[in-house]
């Protein structure tokens, strides 16, 4: 159904977006999690756009973007299901940090940096965030090497600059996780 | 803002390096979910030290504005200048918990009294509870200058704030002035109510977070065998947690790390930690004279929870300071929830 630049009618049930990663891949989703990621979101909002465009992200690997697709769609469902009554609104929300928390338990910190760009570039709000946390999470107390090796940086400080740091910040500390 | 490094993995040969690297706005994102979730100071301030760039962004405004109580808890054994310093970068970047944690240390262990005031003013300004009700004590007692500093209304009015925004202390604090007729018109009924409600609140939170299964490793300081506080409902439970800075406060003292001027005692609640800034400052109980306390709040507490158990009655004590309704006399009996 060739929609011309008009708003889509009300009972769009069933209808799809088409989105393509870098590698070509499409993936075909619906409208209501397609929308979830705002970057799309505003691609259509633009006037003759039509719904049958595909979509092309060529930020976002097939992957991270499989995985992006899968916790949205499972995202709307649980909103849908909450409604207003406060009880399953309780249980969606633990649902949905259950949802989370399966999804970056299992991955590598190349993964999860992976998937926070694609969310990034998705704008994807609620997204972003857990991610964000859970990386906030890994990182916490970890050694300065493993901070390091996590983000991929050098140590650019001189020995003197190093040492310097930390005098400064020795008084935080009493005992740091093993790696 | 992305940088981009000479990558040396040829396994990402492939990707482009945009995978392999986050933009500086993205890493402030997540270093300020850290530092708000961060539960010792440790947690966040490891990674000042990996990099220069993580360096220039952990110390970034928005990062310090979001640092908990927790993160902001040093020992006092390990306070230094560069603790110090942290904690003024904090405050500058509009972090009201390190405020009032910065503005309590500094009236009490630094005896600076002006700064410590403003700064716990900057943080009542915006509703920090804890520093209304710090700042009410102040006022109660005078601290910091003479008797005749003390003005009563002030701390009814700070302490009815810190009520309002639901500080369980000082609904207890302002229960007892009301009951009483100190710094307010005597309305006794109300004030019982006001007694009640604080009870309440307590066993509520108490209970809330007992049921939260982190509670326990993330509490390893409160006393697991219970308390006396709520045995009136029938139920035993942990005592409740104390805020960081009074820790601190009682580190400083004990510890020697700060000297106690001669004839000045501490409260005589564990969990205050405040000293008297001149002699006779704190009122004693009035039964066996042994122990005295900055507030009511402080000495209905220690009454239930420990002293109600030791207290013997010695020849009378009178407040040493002379007339002027310092006196402690009524024993928290009274108002003990179980008579109701």
């Amino acid at each position: 159904m060739a929609n011309n630049g008009e708003n889509p009618s009300p009972d769009v049930g069933g209808k799809t977006v088409k989105l393509k990663a870098d590698d070509g891949e499409i993936f075909e989703v619906e409208e209501a999690v397609a929308m979830e990621l705002q970057t799309v979101k505003s691609f259509f909002d633009d006037d003759g756009v039509s719904y049958d465009t595909v979509v092309p992200l060529l930020n976002v690997s097939s992957t991270a973007l499989a995985k992006v697709i899968q916790y949205c769609r499972r995202a709307v469902e649980l909103r849908a299901k909450s409604g207003d009554d406060e009880g399953a609104n309780e249980k969606a929300r633990e649902e949905r940090e259950g949802l989370e928390a399966e999804l970056v338990r299992e991955e590598s910190d190349e993964g999860i940096k992976e998937l926070i760009l694609a969310a990034n570039y998705l704008n994807i709000k609620d997204m972003l965030s857990f991610l964000c946390r859970a990386v906030g999470d890994r990182i916490k107390n970890k050694s300065v090497e493993y901070v390091r090796r996590f983000f991929v940086l050098e140590n650019d400080f001189s020995p003197e600059e190093e040492e310097r740091t930390r005098n400064e910040v020795a008084w935080a500390f009493e005992g740091v996780d093993a790696d | 803002m992305s940088r981009k490094k000479p990558r040396t993995r040829s396994t990402l040969a492939e990707k482009p390096d945009l995978f392999d690297d986050l933009p500086d706005d993205l890493v402030v994102f997540i270093l300020c979910k850290l530092s708000a979730s961060a539960s010792r100071p440790s947690d966040l301030v490891g990674i000042l030290v990996t990099c220069k760039r993580l360096n220039r962004l952990g110390l970034h405004p928005l990062v310090l504005s979001k640092v908990g109580p927790k993160a902001l808890a040093m020992k006092a054994k390990n306070w230094s200048d560069s603790g110090h310093y942290f904690l003024k970068q904090c405050v500058d970047a509009g972090n009201v918990e390190a405020s009032y944690t910065l503005g309590m240390i500094r009236f009490y262990c630094l005896q600076n009294r002006g700064s410590g005031v403003s700064l716990m003013a900057k943080a009542a300004i915006k509703s920090h509870a804890p520093a209304l009700y710090s700042l009410a004590v102040i006022q109660f007692n005078g601290s910091g200058g003479s008797k005749s500093d003390k003005n009563l209304r002030a701390g009814v009015a700070l302490c009815g704030r810190a009520a309002f925004l639901g500080h369980v202390d000082a609904l207890r604090e302002l229960g007892h002035c009301l009951q009483d007729g100190y710094g307010a018109r005597q309305n006794i009924t109300q004030g019982r109510r006001l007694l009640v409600q604080a009870n309440a609140r307590e066993l509520a939170s108490v209970l809330r977070s007992c049921s939260s299964p982190t509670w326990h490793r993330s509490h390893p300081w409160v006393n697991s065998s219970g308390c006396g506080l709520l045995s009136d409902f029938g139920c035993d439970v942990p005592a409740r947690e104390v805020h960081p800075v009074n820790q601190f406060l009682k580190e400083w003292f004990v510890s020697g790390r700060g000297e106690l001027g001669q004839e000045l005692r501490m409260c005589s609640h564990s969990g205050c930690g405040r000293p008297e800034t001149r002699p006779h400052e704190f009122r004693r109980c009035s039964v066996c004279g042994t122990v005295n306390y900055c507030s009511r709040g402080c000495q209905a507490l220690d009454w239930k929870v420990r002293h109600k158990a030791e207290c013997v009655p010695m020849e009378r004590w009178l407040e040493a300071d002379g007339g002027g309704g310092d006196e402690v006399g009524d024993v928290v009996e009274g108002m003990v929830v179980g008579e109701i």
